[in-house]
């Protein structure tokens, strides 16, 4: 009689045991009803979110008031920035928070299977997010290896220097566009460049951060789908994972236009 | 006149079939397994102490190095006729030399000084003001005074237990490696730049950064629970102000924290790989670092300060039997400060930013002043015409009325901009908020201390040397703090080690009196023990509480209550209302009150 | 070297202790602007007075009076009222109304500099301020603030009744310049210009505080003309924290009549001084918190026996005895080591210094070496004098 378990101590026991996890669940004993423990996870969701929202709006200030005060530097900045990956991970975000969308659609109609092949989806979705982050984009400006060659970047001479048997080129003075003490970059025009990289690189590796937390959050939800926790009436745990993944691309949404479209 | 339906008097065990529900407190098995119990409880009662044990000793560990601070400036450093230091009371420390990678032999006495004031603010700010009531008393009561069996998140609440063990984990291992010279506020480019070596200060901002998660998870919690998970009957104005308090701090713990948060990872970011959005040196704006900082820090007073006042609201009724005054605009004047709370941060940037910016910041300060009267004005309305009792709680009410009028007072000077010019960034800033922060929030916490300790626990203390206590730290409190009023106006600037000799008098009054405080606060560390050892039995409702933690057996059973209480009065009114466990007879309504009761129907 | 003692005696302070009638401000306001704000800060402070002797005397009369009777209950009384709560809103939000405005004005006077203001640049860095005059120069002048001798800090001198504007900044951390007298502070950036002005009242002869210059005992051609002329000292703190010695961080601002500044600053900007004796000074003003001279270490390496001895750096390279006797390379060392401190960081030490670009010039740079020279055994006997 000791917890007050929203999971173990479900009331109503003794009920059949062939039934799924989720038929099985009723609520937790200090709530009044399921309907007022749903909401009641659901607004403790909501807020949370806004107080994600609120972390990312210091990114946010950051980059109104430099973008302000140094618009050279943040228009040279965004030119190193390819759109296409940008634009690209976009839509893998996008077609993502579908999927997330329809798992929990899939879940009110106790569609198991199609549930978690579309949260499945989500996932890879978002690793592949992160992994295009790093490839394509960190890996680069960093140190000047390309993953695969952009040929817009012929103005460059290309070093010939590879690795793994060709998979990555070398591009000459290309990298060094670290933040802060890191930054190398010989080429740049402006002083303030390493303060754009230093927003470029906090918004969107806490972004990412943000990404993986949330693939996190769905392989949890896709372990327990495997045990039959979440169905009809019983989709709490899918349904914030949805929330939050939702919010992470929110915040790509913004970060996407700021940083790379406009100039 | 009950309160609770006839059926759910749970008392008689005969009805209820709850044999097996014993006190929280009570060990089940041995005490290894009542140590995991703990360890692993989810409830909030359990949790709440644990909030209290591990807030009281932070307690202890910032007075300490508080009162290192205040030794250190009992004589001011000199140089002798043989050019030895003088009056360098901390370099006398045989347990810390000089920090490894510091400055050698610069001046140990003022590096040690440094650290022990940052020491003293970090921990008092992140681990003792913020959580004091909200996380013990808070997470202890919420859910009583609702009539709900727990919050809305049991373990999400154990897991703000710990982050907050966690944080505070940090935060200590930064001071065994040699504490930080940073003050508590962090400021760039000083924090970004001390210590360049070492990990002390990542750890220390860290810290606080985590500190700052179980404060929103805790927040978050409270929201819901107020939200959702009342007693049947109980409508949003038939709850105890306390509950309107921490509905009030709670909105700012969750909208508030995270852009500390930002601010911390960001500040971290720059001392890891030196990004520099705060610092100069690479095109970063120090300012931006203020502003960050105080839209986060200066809302959280509030979060210190607005639960104080949910306790005053709370102990005044009670121990004078008396409705609380002008109900309404007491609850939503705790949701105008916490509104306003949020406009106001500029102050701190007075001397910082431009005209435009002080000017403008000015004016929205002194709205603040508003509610915050109109609060004073209602407690002691409350007490005209009641019977009162000077009860060790009142008695530290009746010392937050008078520390925190101070408090509030001196806060003008400060809010207008002529005299802040002179007055910011000195004595007269660092007393006012003590009389805020300790004045109001540990006069508070030690006034609902004492309020709820015979619920908390089951047992009574001894009134007498707990007075005593509270008589002593009072005194003790205006005698340190009083002073540094003065100094400020004379012209003492804030974290200096030492000070011309003009100075030394108030100085040394003012290590005196943090003396007298020391012995105040070990009388009542001797109460408490005495009263868990040896006290007296308490009774289910020893002050004549209406509010529903009352209604409970004293400790209050595991699931808090035998049945879901229906709440049929307010959680003030005395004219009409025996107090649960009263008896009639000690409580004689008159008659004409008591067909009043049946007109006025909550 | 030890800099702790910063406060004590020697000090050119008043012999006269100020008259203790005042418990707030132990000095009279010292600037047209600082008689505002003492107005307003009594005005506060009898206000705040009136309201908690009110609020405190009702607290203790209802206390009193309703004490709890044994068998009495506390009688019905309402719980609300409009008018009174109203009333109790909307009074106080009007006196806030006059602070504000009353603040403001008083604001605007401290913080908007007058047109016609002499301006001045005021450096400050980790731990010490400089004040550059119109005509280039800087203060010499530093008092010694302990018997025991070594703590001095600078003294600057500004004209009465003259409008001055510091434009101030730092070369590290953020500091916060308040002379207590003046009653305004302003914080110091490192990254931007902030200003500082303030008009100082006449020299008023009957005031303890303000004393005479007396014939020194150097014989100064300066001060001998000067003496008997009147002149007022004030204290210089920085209150923004900014590290070890932040308590140390001071100075004497010195309000002399106009003809007085006048031939102090054209007196430095004319002096003539030995290449040695500039580094000297220099050394006083900018290097003494974290170098000495005496061999003992610091923040940084002792100056004592740099030159003609070998360094060993961080990065594994050293300098030899040779090449530190070499006056070229020496020289190149130094320069560096001011310019771009973080280059080489000595073995043993932190990369804590900033760079002094901007802040000790090529004369004063040449004075510095000259000076590191003299503070050698290997140093020349010419530099020795």
């Amino acid at each position: 009689m000791s917890t007050i378990d929203a999971h173990s101590h479900a009331q109503g026991t003794g009920e059949d045991v062939k039934l799924p996890l989720w038929a099985r669940y009723k609520y937790a004993a200090h709530f009044r009803s399921k309907e007022d423990e749903f909401d009641a996870c659901k607004f403790g969701f909501w807020l949370f979110l806004a107080t994600e929202v609120l972390l990312f709006s210091g990114i946010f200030c950051a980059y109104a008031l430099f973008r302000w005060k140094y618009p050279e530097a943040w228009a040279e900045g965004s030119s190193y920035l390819d759109w296409r990956w940008g634009g690209f991970n976009t839509i893998v975000l996008l077609v993502s928070s579908y999927t997330m969308a329809a798992a929990i659609r899939n879940a009110q109609l106790n569609q198991q299977a199609r549930m978690r092949f579309n949260l499945a989806f989500t996932i890879i979705c978002g690793l592949a997010f992160v992994a295009i982050k790093l490839l394509f984009e960190y890996t680069p400006k960093w140190t000047g290896w390309f993953f695969v060659l952009d040929p817009s970047l012929a103005h460059h001479a290309d070093s010939g220097k590879t690795m793994l048997g060709g998979l990555f080129h070398y591009v000459e003075g290309y990298g060094g566009k670290a933040p802060g003490k890191f930054f190398s970059y010989a080429f740049a025009n402006d002083p303030h460049l390493p303060l754009w990289w230093a927003v470029y690189y906090s918004g969107t590796a806490i972004h990412a951060l943000h990404v993986i937390i949330g693939a996190g959050l769905i392989g949890w939800c896709l372990k327990r789908s495997f045990k039959g926790a979440y169905g009809p009436g019983h989709y709490t745990m899918v349904e914030t994972a949805g929330l939050y993944w939702h919010l992470v691309d929110l915040v790509w949404i913004f970060l996407f236009p700021l940083l790379y479209l406009i100039h | 006149m009950t309160t609770l339906d006839s059926k759910t008097h749970g008392l008689d065990h005969a009805h209820g079939g709850h044999h097996d529900e014993g006190s929280y407190l009570t060990p089940r098995g041995g005490w290894i397994s009542t140590v995991i119990q703990w360890a692993t409880t989810i409830d909030h009662k359990k949790i709440g102490v644990m909030y209290l044990t591990a807030i009281l000793f932070m307690f202890f560990l910032g007075g300490v190095a508080a009162l290192a601070v205040r030794f250190e400036l009992f004589t001011p450093v000199r140089l002798d006729a043989n050019g030895n230091v003088t009056g360098q009371w901390l370099a006398h420390l045989p347990l810390v030399g000089n920090v490894e990678g510091e400055t050698q032999n610069v001046n140990p006495g003022n590096n040690l000084y440094n650290r022990a004031f940052t020491l003293h603010g970090a921990i008092m700010v992140f681990m003792v003001l913020v959580p004091s009531i909200p996380a013990s008393l808070g997470t202890f009561l919420l859910p009583l005074m609702l009539g709900a069996k727990d919050v809305a998140f049991p373990r999400l609440n154990l897991l703000s237990w710990y982050i907050y063990l966690f944080g505070s984990i940090f935060a200590v291992l930064s001071v065994l490696m040699g504490g930080v010279d940073t003050g508590w506020t962090f400021y760039t480019p000083y924090s970004t730049t001390t210590d360049a070596d070492s990990w002390r200060v990542v750890l220390m901002i860290l810290g606080a950064f985590i500190l700052g998660f179980s404060s929103i998870l805790t927040g978050l919690n409270f929201v819901v629970t107020i939200h959702k998970l009342r007693a049947p009957g109980q409508g949003w104005f038939d709850m105890p102000l306390f509950v309107w308090a921490i509905y009030s701090t709670s909105i700012i713990q969750v909208l508030a924290t995270p852009v500390i948060g930002i601010t911390l990872l960001l500040l971290t970011f720059e001392r890891v790989f030196h990004v520099g959005i705060f610092d100069p040196a690479l095109g970063g704006d120090p300012v931006l670092y203020q502003h960050f900082f105080w839209f986060y820090s200066h809302p959280v007073v509030y979060v210190m300060i607005l639960p104080a006042f949910g306790v005053i609201s709370e102990v005044i009724p009670v121990h004078a039997h008396k409705k609380i005054f002008g109900y309404r605009a007491v609850a939503f004047a705790s949701l105008g400060v916490a509104a306003v709370s949020f406009i106001v941060w500029g102050h701190h940037m007075f001397v910082s930013e431009g005209e435009l910016a002080a000017t403008v910041f000015s004016a929205l300060t002194f709205l603040v002043a508003i509610p915050t009267a109109v609060k004073v004005f209602n407690w002691i309305a409350t007490l005209y015409k009641g019977s009162i009792a000077l009860t060790t709680p009142m008695l530290y009410a009746l010392i937050f009325l008078f520390l925190f009028t101070i408090g509030g007072l001196t806060g003008l000077p400060l809010g207008t901009l002529s005299t802040d010019m002179h007055l910011h960034d000195g004595y007269f800033v660092v007393a006012h908020f003590h009389y805020v922060m300790m004045g109001g929030t540990i006069m508070a916490l030690m006034a609902g201390l004492h309020h709820w300790w015979p619920k908390m626990f089951g047992k009574m203390y001894n009134s007498f040397w707990a007075n005593i206590g509270a008589i002593l730290v009072f005194i003790g409190f205006n005698v340190t703090f009083f002073t540094q009023f003065i100094l400020g106006v004379k012209g003492m600037p804030r974290r200096y080690a030492t000070y011309v000799d003009e100075l030394t008098i108030y100085h040394q009054i003012s290590t005196f009196g943090s003396v007298l405080l020391l012995i105040g606060f070990l009388v009542h560390l001797f109460v408490f023990v005495h009263s868990l050892v040896a006290g007296r039995q308490a009774t289910q409702n020893p002050w004549g509480g209406l509010s529903l933690e009352w209604e409970t057996e004293t400790p209050p059973i595991e699931h808090n209550f035998h049945h879901e209480p229906v709440v049929k009065h307010g959680p003030y009114d005395y004219e009409t209302t025996v107090p649960p466990g009263w008896d009639p007879k000690d409580y004689p309504i008159p008659h004409a009150a008591r067909s009043h009761a049946v007109v006025v129907k909550h | 070297m030890n800099l702790t003692s910063l406060y004590t005696l020697a000090f050119d302070k008043p012999a006269a202790k100020l008259p203790a009638h005042d418990l707030w401000f132990s000095d009279h306001a010292a600037t047209t602007a600082a008689t505002h704000t003492d107005w307003m800060f009594m005005w506060l402070f009898w206000f705040c007075t009136a309201w908690f002797v009110v609020l405190m005397g009702l607290m203790v009369y209802f206390v009193v009076r309703y004490r709890r009777r044994p068998g009495q209950i506390a009688p019905y009384s309402p719980s609300h009222n409009t008018m009174l709560e109203v009333a109790w809103t909307v009074l106080p939000s009007l006196t806030l109304v006059f602070m504000f405005f009353e603040g403001f004005k008083g604001y605007a006077d401290a913080a908007v500099a007058p047109g016609n203001a002499i301006e001045m640049q005021l450096k400050a860095k980790k731990w010490s301020w400089s004040l550059i005059y119109p005509n280039g120069t800087e203060s010499p002048e530093q008092v010694t603030t302990s018997p025991a001798g070594p703590v001095k800090v600078p003294v600057f001198y500004v004209p009465e009744g003259t409008p001055i504007k510091f434009r101030m900044s730092s070369s590290d951390v953020m500091h916060s310049f308040w002379v207590p007298a003046f009653r305004v502070k302003f914080d110091v950036f490192p990254n931007r210009y902030t200003t500082y002005w303030f008009k100082a009242t006449n020299l008023d002869t009957t005031d303890p505080a303000t004393k005479t210059f007396s014939a020194d005992e150097k014989v100064d051609p300066i001060n001998v003309k000067f003496a008997g002329r009147p002149y007022i000292d004030h204290y210089i703190f920085c209150a923004e924290y900014c590290g070890d010695q932040h308590s140390e961080m001071a100075g004497i601002v010195r309000v002399v009549p106009m003809d007085v500044y006048l031939a102090k600053i054209e007196a430095w900007a004319s002096e003539s001084l030995e290449p040695w004796q500039i580094g000297e000074r220099v050394y006083q003003q900018q290097c003494i918190a974290c170098h000495s001279i005496d061999g003992k270490a610091n923040t940084g390496p002792t100056w004592k026996d740099l030159f003609g001895h070998e360094v060993e750096f961080t990065d594994g390279t050293s300098l030899s005895a040779a090449d530190m006797s070499d006056d070229t390379k020496f020289a190149n060392y130094i320069r560096e080591s001011v310019y771009m401190p973080s280059k080489k960081i000595v073995k043993g030490y932190q990369n804590q210094m900033n760079t002094f670009m901007g802040m000790v010039n090529e004369k004063q740079l040449d004075g510095v070496i000259a000076y590191m020279k003299r503070l050698s055994e290997k140093g020349q006997p010419a530099d020795k004098k």
